[in-house]
């Protein structure tokens, strides 16, 4: 199963690499054509992905954010993830939401923790926190005087 | 105005008017305490223990609290049940100021009480409701079982039926208005003079901060970190209520 | 156009949500909804935690199912380690998916008390919470805890069943389908709730699929997928039971298919009853000693060649998983990066919550107001799932 994605996404796109790991299989891909490696997920024949499932952002300073794309088809039963990295000082990445609108809300979420900026998004604000909130607090760097940090403990 | 405030004060003139006013005080308070109303204002995982609690096996009603209103402005029991996040502070105050007087307060679980497990690496919860309401009783637990819960209801009824009618109505009139700046009292106009182009952050604090002049810790901190360079002077960390309450004055309510 | 709040203090108390309706007349143009009235921040929680310690915010992130919230959690950690490094007991499993699905039923049954509510049916809530409470009865004697119970743990359960436990369940689980009887006579065929269910809030299969919702909202409208049958973990390839599915995808159909849900359920907890096989039920956990520096100690003023005992801890090597499994509300999976750290470095909740708050705007138009407040406890949607 593996083997058709690999197959599939390498014929098209060929700067696609691979990687497996607990989380299954991920395929790595440079963000300038994500929307377009997402429309052909969608759309071809043997990956045939219809269901977003899962829509993350992690944060690793002090270069990059990486964007997890997991995707499921109910046609063939197989799912896989993409993965992209943007640069952490201007994080911008093309918004999936015309694919697929499950993509919407997460991408509001990732914008709202992380500052991701997604071009073509139909609306793009903060979803959790309030509108005045200055800051993307899922990073790692993020100071703010509201939070009280746990005490160290001498075990640790 | 209500009897408390008009007539009470004059029956004290009268020999044995005492005697009056404290079996009507008995009366009030047991009719008050055993028919109380709450506010269906459950935020988080201890709704659902007040949800059981209104269900058949804790049952509610046999201590006069089982109708729940949807409108505040029909209640008299606020049971803050979960966790106060900053942006649901704002419309927890609204409610609060929607309900009628006489009202009381009931700050159920750990995380309306003091941030709960949320205390620590969080930055969105509000360390407690009793920073921005005044709180009857405190009830532990996460989520308190539905016992606990009626427990506090029973001791809040205790405190209701040993309330005195002149702690409530003193012989001089405390100006309440002090206590409520809300949002029609402030301009947008004054705040963008004041705070320039980051006004919209302290709409927010000021709403919060209208009912009880004491700060909140901080909230006291990032005063110290953003107003550094006021020109006007950096404000206390501690207000003390004094100077500013008309009983220290000693002149009534100002008109 | 009128704006109309449904506003963050609700009387249905599915959590604090908000909703502007856009309507014209009563007939609703647009939903905006706002959420985040209860973000806890429980991932950025999660990072400052150890491995042990996060499952205690993880029945927070879906207070109505936090069995298997936890269990969520406690598979996706486990899925970091290889087989050979951890390995759960048979028993632990077995326990794991009764507790699964006593949870789902009890789940369901909130669901239930509460769609009654909103529809005006006092009674059905209190039918419901009855039936509720003896379930959360049984939790409390196996955990201590009715709500946010932390009963699984990574590897296992710290403590067995109790005494008597097995054969309460069977005593109550037995009773349960009459008490449905009882509550589907009071509800399904009632005129009344036909009147406000059928054919409202349809969902057709193309727009579920492409709002990534999943669950009982998904097999309402025909598909029938079921995590339990696709990604089983534990002894779901052996047991037996069916996946209800209906193809209208309306708001009856969501109750037809839930009320369904629970009669399996039932009969899942009764097998693994029969099937429970003796043994531990916990694992002996991969832990890993943490290395204290000499400064660190020093500037504490610890004289260094004293150590006081320094648990080992839970480190798994540097992983990437996403474990999802069969919440009672759909796909529950949590998306973990671990670092070689004892502490997580990125923890995310994929909860349904969220993907069926998104799709609610192109559910309701073109519904009426008081159709509204029926779709969307359809719905079946948290707060905490949606905001963490």
């Amino acid at each position: 199963m593996s083997e058709v994605i690999r197959q599939a996404l390498l014929d098209r796109f060929p700067g696609v690499t691979f990687y497996e790991k607990a989380i299954g299989l991920v395929a790595v891909v440079p963000s300038d054509n994500f929307r377009d490696i997402a429309e052909f997920c969608r759309d071809d024949e043997r990956l045939a992905c219809d269901f977003l499932h899962n829509y993350a952002a992690a944060d690793f300073p002090p270069d990059r954010m990486e964007v997890f794309v997991m995707l499921y088809s109910y046609r063939h039963g197989h799912k896989f993830t993409l993965k992209t990295s943007v640069d952490r000082a201007e994080p911008k990445l093309h918004s999936l939401s015309a694919v697929w609108p499950a993509a919407d809300w997460y991408e509001r979420e990732m914008f709202d923790l992380f500052g991701i900026v997604f071009a073509g998004h139909p609306d793009l604000r903060r979803l959790f926190c309030p509108d005045y909130w200055v800051g993307y607090p899922l990073r790692k760097d993020y100071q703010d005087l509201r939070i009280v940090p746990l005490p160290e403990v001498m075990s640790e | 105005m209500g009897i408390g405030e008009r007539v009470v004060p004059q029956f004290r003139k009268y020999p044995g008017g005492g005697f009056a006013v404290s079996s009507l005080e008995y009366i009030f308070n047991w009719a008050q305490a055993y028919s109380m109303w709450p506010v269906t204002s459950g935020l988080a995982c201890c709704a659902l223990e007040m949800m059981a609690v209104g269900g058949a096996r804790f049952d509610m009603s046999r201590f006069g609290a089982e109708v729940f209103r949807p409108s505040p402005r029909q209640a008299d029991l606020l049971i803050v049940a979960g966790t106060l996040t900053e942006k649901m502070a704002i419309k927890l105050k609204h409610l609060y100021e929607q309900m009628p007087e006489p009202k009381w307060v009931i700050s159920m679980g750990s995380c309306a009480t003091s941030g709960g497990p949320y205390y620590h690496d969080c930055y969105s919860v509000v360390r407690g409701v009793d920073t921005i309401l005044p709180v009857d009783v405190y009830i532990g637990g996460c989520p308190p079982r539905p016992d606990a819960l009626l427990n506090g209801i029973m001791k809040l009824q205790d405190k209701i039926r040993r309330e005195k009618w002149e702690d409530k109505y003193p012989l001089k009139q405390i100006d309440m208005t002090q206590f409520s700046e809300s949002a029609t009292e402030m301009s947008i106009d004054r705040m963008k003079a004041f705070h320039g182009d980051r006004w919209k952050e302290f709409v927010h604090r000021e709403l919060l901060e209208g009912y009880d002049r004491h700060l909140l810790q901080t909230q006291a901190l990032l005063d110290a970190a953003r107003f550094g360079e006021n020109p006007e002077g950096d404000p206390p960390l501690m207000e003390s209520p004094e100077p500013e309450s008309p009983i220290a004055d000693g002149n009534g309510p100002q008109q | 156009m009128m704006i109309v709040n449904i506003g963050p203090q609700h009387p249905s108390t599915h959590g604090v949500m908000h909703f502007r309706l856009h309507l014209d007349g009563e007939i609703i143009r647009r939903v905006d909804p706002e959420v985040g009235y209860l973000h806890r921040s429980i991932e950025k929680i999660s990072e400052r935690r150890l491995y042990e310690q996060v499952p205690v915010y993880c029945d927070r992130v879906d207070y109505t199912c936090a069995m298997t919230a936890v269990l969520g959690y406690v598979l996706s950690v486990e899925s970091l380690f290889e087989k050979y490094e951890l390995e759960v007991p048979p028993r632990a499993w077995y326990i794991r998916v009764i507790v699964t699905e006593l949870q789902r039923l009890a789940n369901h049954l909130l669901w239930l008390g509460t769609f009654a509510l909103e529809l005006g049916s006092f009674t059905g809530y209190m039918y419901a919470f009855r039936e509720r409470e003896k379930i959360l009865d049984l939790f409390e004697s196996v955990a201590g805890e009715r709500i946010t119970i932390n009963y699984p743990c990574i590897g296992g359960f710290q403590q067995d069943l109790p005494e008597g436990w097995v054969e309460l369940c069977r005593k109550i689980l037995s009773e349960y389908p009459r008490y449905l009887d009882e509550i589907e006579d009071l509800l399904t065929l009632n005129p009344i709730l036909i009147a406000r269910c059928k054919g409202i809030g349809v969902l057709n299969r193309q727009t579920a699929i492409a709002y990534g919702i999943t669950g009982p909202n998904l097999r309402a409208t025909g598909v029938k997928f079921d995590l339990r049958r696709e990604e089983p973990w534990g002894p779901y390839p052996e047991l037996d039971f069916d996946i209800p599915t209906r193809e209208e995808g309306d708001v009856y159909a969501r109750y037809l298919v839930r009320l369904a849900e629970t009669r399996q359920s039932c009969r899942i907890v009764l097998q693994c009853l029969d099937k429970l096989p003796e043994g531990p039920v916990l694992a002996k956990l991969p832990l890993k000693k943490r290395d204290i520096s000499s400064e660190f100690l020093k500037e504490r003023g610890i004289d260094a060649h004293i150590r006081t005992g320094i648990p080992r801890r839970l480190c798994p090597s540097p992983n990437e998983t996403y474990r999802r499994m069969e919440g009672p509300r759909g796909e529950y999976g949590v998306f973990i990066i671990s670092d070689g750290s004892d502490k997580p470095y990125r923890v995310r909740y994929r909860d349904n919550s969220f993907s069926s708050m998104s799709a609610i705007g192109a559910i309701s138009k073109g519904h009426k107001l008081a159709d509204f407040i029926a779709i969307f406890a359809s719905l079946d949607i948290v707060a905490p799932g949606l905001d963490r």
